[in-house]
Formats: structure tokens, C-alpha cells, sequence
């Protein structure tokens, strides 16, 4: 089943094509093109997802790996991957003016670039991906066309650039020690890597692909960006693009550094992470800056998940990530008119009393209120480290706790505002259409994980199961045919 | 060494323009040194050559004189002083320079460097890798540059304001320099020619030849004035054109997907596998030259055609 690798060429190709319909009589196929394909990428992994039955790998241009590049196909990618069009349909950006189309375009590039990060089982054809999906964002934060919006641009251009470099030395060491690129080869020399330098080239990796994942030392940018650029660019970035890097820092992980070392790297940042990000979303005067600072707060949660051993770190990791997906992008596209001062809001709720329900909603699940699904995946991780019960997965416990009671404290002094009796003039301002829809559609998908929790659970445990299993993924991708003799 | 720490201490940006690309040359000449043709290749024609007109350009667009910074230059120091030692003691017990068993020539190396030739059927061992083993990769890399095109349109956009004076050049009228790049342009542009369909067989292939072909444009451009260069190629055209380009990858990789062959498989494009990779790395390598070409040269337009605000 090759048809795979449409799901990111199909993107690709629309994105080259979507300029050329910009005006004229076309104009309207040029406005088609991208949720079209969107939808027919998500409908091509969607029938993946569902005859699911094991890995299997695809090999690139006919080579088998590790000579050629592989796609690896389980069910975390494919969840993963199935994520990517899904959101990105529910984010598209509106055709507004002459930009409309290269907005368009950048997104669509970004789509398959991300969706390429779930698939790649190559080092460099990650890191490949990882700045396209940079490029594109660059674009879409600095195209809003105010000067804010260029001055944030050019902060994450910096670094994310000084990323990039570390990264490829990341990726320069590892090439200089094992002679390989290929992410299976890498596992079945495990050994190789399990020394100091090892865990350098792990570290230089973990921040290169780290600054997108909003990872602790390289995250100044975030706060800045997502106040800067359009909401629904922020809820793309924030939602999904950091979810990808995080799955490939966790695939690099789990496949290239199984020691405990690396492990504990990761707790230690995503500590620091949770810490940092809760207290200067507690300062955060802003409401796109506090959810932005919230979110490096919640994605050093994840991380903290991912760094426990064997699946139950896995099945906790990925409900922290897929919960934050879907709560952060949902918070962000109601951040769009409700943006700036938060004092600004007082009584907002009596003007759009959809758009505040739906802002607890989502509040009451991030800070994990029981029976909503932000309450499974903080309980998972909470488990998970006192299992472990190292000093130092206590001390992790403890950030994540602290971190619940200060969210608590901004999120409940953001809902109190809403429902304050308005101050008169100026109005608060009102949520539109489009976006209470968007975000409507994201509190149902979180209203079903919550009553479908049983299955769910399920599936994420299969998930694990196959995720954690690395001499899987080395024979499947080892022995793909090679398509020519 | 010398050059780059006077970069950095150099306040005037015009020197330091300069400077990078005396710096890039050599780089260049290191990697030659190195037996890393195509490398050197790159770096002299992307670092020394267009990168430097790129500067320019921006400086026009700002100041010459960078202004002191505010904060102190300690930490910065000490930043960069310890990642540079990291990097020294990882390198330290790295096997030596063409030391045949270091583990990055023990892998794939010797499967490339013998069956490639078989394979693929260039002797080119860096086009061969490049553009068929790891052709995804390098169709990623032309799509980034795309992206990066847009993004830079979607900033500036190409304007033809009050700055565009076709037959007024930007460094005034002189008679030797117009007669001398007059010569010059028709061979840069025969040697991007050359460059791209000759780079299975020798070193370069389609980035550095769209590199050279624009800097052909920029450099007729410069001399014969401002704006010139857009009669020849209007700016409408490079979008379409940079599409085209990767369009024509992609299309190599989707018909082979439909010819039953996985993505970019270049032996579903002739009966003989041979034939059909050497078809495919040509056609892919036109791809990335046309949107390369067209790519620098928009953003190079972008740059020139803005007015400097003050």
C-alpha cells in the first residue's frame, strides 16, 4: 500500500499549484484546492487507521532502507498523521485579499511537512521536514503584516535557526559515530550511542527539534509569536506543529537512546518547562501571551510523560499531547476576538455566552476537572511517576502539581472576569461566527473522548504497545522489498 | 579564522558584506581541499557569489553602520566559548580523516560508492545519492526553498514603484564594466547550462546551476540598471516557473507512484531501470535548477525594487 506517501505529496503539490489559480475565472478552484485535499488526505489515512493491522514500511524511490529513505507506518504515526489534516481543515485560514492564496499555500506546506515528520523513519529526512515546516511557519507569523507580528518572526527565525544548526550537528554526530541515518539501523546499534557523546548528540537533537515542541531552554520565542500572529496560525502552531516534534523527539528516544540518561534529561527539562511556563503565564497580562506561556507549561507536562519507561509512559505521554491538541487549539481560536488586555473582557460572557461556556469547557479540562479527559491524562502521568519513584520523578510530580494550582489560579481569574457584571463603555467584544463553530467542534470531540473513554483507553494502550516495540519497527523497516533488482 | 573575527568586530555592515564572502571563498577552497568537490561548489557559488549580492541589497535597504549594542558582550562570550568547547572534545576522539574504518565509511558508503554506478548509471557518485538514493530528501530541500520564496513575497512582494529607472543603473554609468559583463553574461549563462545537464558527469548539478543562471540576471541587472532585468524575465513569470519546477519533481514522483513503482522510483520512467534513473535524475535535476533560478532571482528583485525607508 504505497499510496502512503500521497498524504504528503498531495499537499505538496497543491500548495505549487494554488498560486497559479489566484485570479480570473479559476479563481474558484484556486479557493478549492486546499480542503479538498486535505479532506482526501484525511480520508486516505483515515482507511489506513481503520484496517490497521501491523507496522509495515514503505521505501522511497525504490531503495531498500537503509540505503533509501522509509517511511514507517504504525498506529502512533498514523494517529499522529490522521491529526494533521484533520485540524488543519478545522484552522484553514479564510482567502483574504491578494495574500490569501500564498497564506493558503503556506499552509498546505506546512500540513505536509508535519505529516511527513509523523511518517519519516530517517534522521535527515526529519530534520528535512522539520525546517520546511519552520519555513512555512516563518511566512505565516510574519504575513499578518503588522510590525509586531515581523519582530516575533524574526526572533523565532533566530532561534529556531541556532536550532536548526545544533540539531544538524546532532544529527553530524551521529552520522560520524554510526555511519548511519536510518532510525531502525540506528536501533539495532544502540550500543554505539550509549556514551557521553551519545548523549550529547541526544541533547543537541532534543533542542534542535525542541524549539518547535516549545522545549525549556530554546522557547523565548513562543509567548511572543503566538501574541503576534493571527490566532488560528497560533492555535496551529501551538496544537499541532508542536505535537509532531514532540513525537519525533520521543521516536529518537525511544528507537536511538534507550538509557536512562537521556530519560532523565527529558524529565529534567520538561520539570523546568512546567515551572517557567506556569509562573509567566501567571504573570501574563495578555491573554494570547498567558495561553502561550500555558501551553510551554502543559508541553513540559508531555514531556515529563514521554520520559517514564515501557508504555504506560507512552499511553500517558500521548493522551497529554492529543488533550493539549485539542484544548490549546480550541482555546486559541477563542483567544482570536478576545485577544489583548484580559481586563478587556470583563462581562464578555453576557454578550457571547456560547463562546465563555465553551472557555470553561475547555479551562475546567486543561486544569483536569474529573470526568472530562484533561482529568486521564494528568491522573496517567501522576501514576506513572510515582511508579517510577526515583527522587527525581518526585520532584516531577510535584512541578506537575504546582503547575495544576497556579493554572487554577489564571485560568479561574480569566472565567471570573468573563462572567463579571460589565464595566459600560467600551463594550466587551464579541466572539464571531466562524470561530465559535471551530471551537464548537473541538469541545464535542472533547465532550466524546470523555464519554468514550473506555475505547479510547484501549486504543491508546495498543498504541503503546506496538509504539514501545523497537525490534518491530527494526525488522519491518529492515526488511521492506527493494523494488529493483 | 582572521576574516570571520573581523567580521564580527567590524561595525561597518558594507565591509562585513564583504568580508563573508571572502570567507565563503574560502570555505570553498577548504572543502576542495577536502575532496568534497560539489560542497566547494555549492559554497563558492551560493556563499561567496548571491549570498553577497542579497546582502547588498538589504543594506540598501538599512543602514550602513551597525549601532552598539546595549547589553554587555560577556555572556554572549561565554555562550559561544563553551559550545565551542563541547564541540572540540567531541571531535577529539573522532577517527582521522579518510581513516577507512571510522564508522561513516563502513555502512552505506561502500554500497553507494560500488553499486551505484550499476544502479544508477552516473559516474557521479554525489548527483547519484543526492538525486536517487535520498531523492526525497533533496525534494524536500527544493520544497523548502520554495517555501522560503513565498514567505519572502508574502513580506516584501516584488513592487515596481518609483525605483524602477530601466536604463539607470544603481552604480551609475560606466562604460568598461558594461562592456566587460556584456562579454561575460552569455558564458555564465552557457556555464549554468553546463552546469546543470552536465552534473551527472561531473561535479554540480541543478542548485548550483539555478544559482549561476541568476546570477547571470542580478549581474546584468546591476550593471545595466535597475529594473532592466525584469523586461527580460518578468516577475509574474518566476512564480509560475518556481511552481513549475517543483512541480516537475513531484510529477517524476507521482507518475511513478502510478506507473506501480514507490514514490520517485526513476526505473518506472523507461523499460530499462538504468535508462530510467538516469531520465529521472536529469528531469529532477531540471525541477530544482528552474525553481532555485527562480527563487533567488525573486528575491532578489524584492530587495532591489524597494524604496529605502527612512
Amino acid at each position: 500500500m504505497t499510496d502512503l506517501t500521497l498524504a504528503v505529496a498531495l499537499p505538496l503539490l497543491a500548495a505549487f499549484v494554488r498560486p497559479l489559480f489566484n485570479a480570473g475565472a479559476l479563481r474558484w478552484l484556486g479557493q478549492l484546492i486546499g480542503p479538498v485535499v486535505l479532506a482526501l488526505v484525511t480520508v486516505i489515512l483515515f482507511a489506513h487507521w481503520s484496517t490497521f493491522s501491523e507496522p509495515f514500511a514503505i521505501a522511497l524511490g525504490g531503495f531498500a532502507p537503509p540505503l533509501g529513505i522509509a517511511f514507517y507506518v504504525d498506529r502512533m504515526a498514523l494517529l499522529f498523521a490522521l491529526a494533521v489534516p484533520l485540524v488543519t481543515l478545522l484552522l484553514w485560514p479564510g482567502d483574504d485579499g491578494a495574500d490569501g492564496a500564498r497564506r493558503q499555500s503556506l499552509t498546505l506546506l506546512l500540513a505536509a511537512s508535519l505529516t511527513g515528520l509523523a511518517l519519516s523513519g530517517d534522521l535527515f529526512n526529519l530534520y528535512v521536514f522539520y525546517e520546511l515546516a519552520a519555513v512555512a511557519s516563518y511566512g505565516l507569523v510574519a504575513g499578518n503584516g503588522s510590525s509586531a507580528g515581523y519582530v516575533a518572526a524574526f526572533r523565532y527565525l533566530m532561534i529556531s535557526a541556532l536550532g536548526s544548526v545544533v540539531g544538524l550537528l546532532g544529527i553530524g554526530l551521529v552520522y560520524f559515530k554510526t555511519g548511519t541515518l536510518n532510525l531502525a539501523e540506528l536501533a539495532t546499534l544502540g550500543n554505539e550511542l550509549a556514551d557521553p557523546q551519545g548523549l550529547a548528540a541526544f541533547a543537541m537533537l532534543a533542542i534542535g527539534f525542541g524549539v518547535k515542541a516549545e522545549m525549556f531552554p530554546v522557547n523565548g520565542w513562543v509567548p511572543e509569536v503566538y501574541g503576534a500572529a493571527s490566532r488560528r496560525v497560533a492555535a496551529l502552531l501551538a496544537g499541532l506543529a508542536s505535537k509532531l516534534a514532540v513525537l519525533v523527539i520521543v521516536r529518537i528516544l525511544l528507537l536511538m537512546f534507550p538509557s536512562d540518561e537521556a530519560r532523565q534529561l527529558l524529565l529534567v527539562l520538561g520539570i523546568l518547562g512546567v515551572v517557567s511556563g506556569e509562573l509567566a503565564a501567571y504573570q501574563a497580562r495578555d491573554m494570547a501571551r498567558m495561553l502561550g506561556w500555558s501551553s510551554i507549561g502543559q508541553l513540559g507536562i508531555v514531556f515529563i510523560a514521554f520520559s517514564l519507561p515501557g508504555e504506560a509512559g507512552l499511553v500517558a505521554g500521548v493522551a497529554a499531547a492529543l488533550h493539549h491538541l485539542v484544548v490549546k487549539s480550541a482555546l486559541f481560536v477563542l483567544a482570536g476576538p478576545w485577544g489583548g488586555a484580559i481586563d478587556r473582557l470583563r462581562g464578555a460572557a453576557t454578550v457571547s455566552a456560547l463562546g465563555a461556556g465553551l472557555f470553561v469547557l475547555f479551562a475546567l479540562s486543561l486544569l483536569g476537572l474529573p470526568p472530562l479527559p484533561g482529568f486521564w491524562s494528568k491522573f496517567l502521568v501522576i501514576g506513572g511517576l510515582a511508579d517510577a519513584g526515583t527522587a527525581l520523578h518526585y520532584l516531577g510530580m510535584a512541578a506537575v502539581l504546582t503547575g495544576t494550582v497556579i493554572e487554577g489560579a489564571y485560568l479561574l481569574r480569566v472565567i471570573t472576569t468573563l462572567y463579571a457584571p460589565p464595566a459600560g463603555s467600551p463594550a466587551p467584544p464579541r466572539q464571531r461566527g466562524s470561530d465559535l463553530l471551530t471551537a464548537g467542534l473541538f469541545g464535542i470531540a472533547l465532550l466524546a473522548a470523555a464519554v468514550m473513554i473506555d475505547p479510547l483507553w484501549q486504543t491508546l494502550d495498543a498504541l503503546a504497545v506496538s509504539g514501545v516495540d523497537t525490534a518491530a519497527y527494526q525488522q519491518t523497516v529492515l526488511a521492506a522489498q527493494e523494488a529493483h533488482p | 579564522m582572521l576574516v570571520a573575527i573581523a567580521a564580527i568586530r567590524l561595525r561597518d555592515l558594507f565591509a562585513v558584506a564583504m568580508l563573508f564572502g571572502i570567507f565563503s571563498f574560502l570555505v570553498a577552497a577548504l572543502f576542495m581541499d577536502l575532496d568534497a568537490v560539489d560542497v566547494a561548489f555549492t559554497e563558492a557559488a551560493v556563499g561567496a557569489g548571491v549570498t553577497t549580492v542579497l546582502l547588498l541589497s538589504t543594506l540598501r535597504l538599512t543602514n550602513r553602520w551597525e549601532r552598539r549594542p546595549g547589553h554587555s558582550r560577556l555572556v554572549p562570550l561565554l555562550v559561544v566559548t563553551i559550545t565551542g568547547a563541547a564541540l572540540v572534545y567531541g571531535i577529539l576522539d573522532a577517527p582521522f580523516f579518510g581513516d577507512p574504518n571510522a564508522p561513516a565509511h563502513q555502512h552505506v558508503a561502500p554500497r553507494y560508492i560500488e553499486q551505484g554506478p550499476q544502479e544508477v548509471g552516473m559516474p557521479n557518485i554525489v548527483t547519484a545519492v543526492l538525486a536517487s538514493y535520498r531523492g526525497y530528501d533533496t525534494f524536500g530541500e527544493t520544497v523548502v526553498i520554495y517555501t522560503a520564496g513565498l514567505a519572502v513575497l508574502l513580506l516584501l512582494g516584488i513592487p515596481d514603484g518609483p525605483n524602477i529607472r530601466p536604463g539607470r543603473s544603481a552604480i551609475g554609468d560606466q562604460l568598461v564594466l558594461r562592456v566587460v559583463v556584456k562579454f561575460l553574461i552569455p558564458f555564465v549563462l552557457l556555464y549554468g547550462l553546463y552546469v546543470q545537464w552536465h552534473g551527472d558527469f561531473g561535479a554540480g548539478g541543478g542548485f548550483q546551476a539555478g544559482v549561476i543562471f541568476a546570477t547571470g540576471f542580478v549581474l546584468y541587472d546591476l550593471v545595466f540598471g535597475d529594473g532592466d532585468a525584469r523586461m527580460a524575465v518578468p516577475p509574474a513569470w518566476l512564480h509560475r516557473l518556481a511552481a513549475l519546477g517543483v512541480l516537475l519533481y513531484g510529477g517524476v514522483g507521482v507518475y511513478s507512484l502510478l506507473a506501480g513503482k514507490p514514490f520517485l522510483d526513476y526505473t518506472a520512467l523507461a523499460h530499462d531501470p538504468v535508462h530510467g534513473q538516469h531520465l529521472g535524475v536529469l528531469l529532477v535535476e531540471l525541477g530544482v535548477g528552474i525553481t532555485v533560478f527562480s527563487i533567488v532571482l525573486a528575491i532578489f528583485y524584492a530587495l532591489s525594487g524597494r524604496r529605502r525607508q527612512v
